[in-house]
């Protein structure tokens, strides 16, 4: 993940806090923990910073649970991981390029930042899921043009692998067919890391 | 003002107005720049809300978040169709799906 960010700066696609409308995602977990009091409008107007909390509080309803110091032996999630993907948050909350809608009324359109963090939030429908990066492949501003999906996922211990992929796939493909009119060539997902989930009764 | 006495402020409120009503718009956000931007510049001008509605000659411009039990390409079309009627002849209507909103 590291070696990702670094690739990423590399390509001039910085991690700064500009990246999310001026908001850093230290700044955005803080308001996160105030329950989004004051409201700050700053934050209230930006769709970017409101799908990169969308995310963080799907990691936060997560990661306790990933973090628990008696859950096992083995690491529950890779730090090193989990800090690189607060990155990838931000990166994906990015509006990015806009994406043509199909009308007689106008030129309508989605942006890629939606797109993605509707990818990103079908890890919700997964238990134990977390996506990493997330990659739309091919020209997504021409209408009708294939697009390939890629994912980096980190999958739950104690599932079978190709039930985490199969269930995460079809969760994409049903929120990208409903939301976009993209063709979609494929989505490839590639799990990265296992991570372990405590059982009910080591939560208790 | 327009030689019809509608000033583009009133345009804008007719079209904030239409877009929110369509079935499936929850908000719509600023336009055409970050939200920090448009809330610090918003500021500085001494609204308490910055613009959502960017409109001209050539047209109006939004950008809407909409719920996620609706499809965005039925909603935006919605939105262009409802919009599209307050404009004169040759403006045109953009609207951008900017979040699906859960």
């Amino acid at each position: 993940m590291t070696d990702e960010r670094d690739a990423l700066r590399r390509e001039g696609i910085g991690l700064e806090p500009e990246d999310l409308d001026g908001q850093s995602m230290e700044r955005l977990s803080e308001y996160l923990d105030a329950g989004r009091t004051p409201p700050d409008p700053a934050i209230d107007n930006s769709p970017g910073c409101q799908i990169a909390l969308d995310a963080l509080e799907r990691l936060r309803g997560l990661t306790p649970r990933l973090f628990a110091d008696d859950v096992a032996a083995e690491p529950a999630v890779d730090e090193g991981w989990m800090a690189g993907l607060m990155g990838l948050i931000a990166l994906d909350a990015r509006a990015g390029r806009r994406i043509p809608i199909s009308s007689e009324f106008g030129d309508l359109g989605i942006t890629e930042g939606a797109v993605r963090g509707e990818i990103r939030a079908a890890e919700a429908a997964v238990p134990g899921a977390l996506i990493g990066r997330t990659r739309l492949h091919g020209d997504v501003t021409v209408p009708g043009a294939s697009v390939r999906v890629a994912l980096d996922v980190s999958a739950p211990y104690g599932v079978p692998i190709d039930d985490t992929v199969g269930r995460l796939r079809a969760e994409v493909w049903r929120r990208l067919r409903d939301h976009t009119e993209l063709t979609i060539e494929g989505i490839d997902i590639t799990v990265h890391d296992i991570h372990l989930l405590p059982s009910p009764e080591e939560e208790r | 003002m327009t030689d019809s006495g509608i000033t583009a402020d009133t345009v804008a409120a007719d079209v904030e107005a239409i877009a929110l009503a369509v079935p499936g718009v929850r908000v719509l956000y600023p336009v055409g720049t970050t939200g920090h931007l448009a809330s610090t510049g918003a500021r500085l001008l001494g609204q308490d809300e910055p613009t959502r509605v960017r409109s001209g000659s050539g047209g109006v411009e939004i950008a809407i978040g909409v719920d996620g039990s609706h499809a965005a390409p039925a909603v935006v079309r919605a939105v262009g169709a409802a919009v599209a009627p307050l404009l004169g002849p040759g403006a045109e209507v953009r609207v951008t799906v900017v979040r699906i909103e859960r």
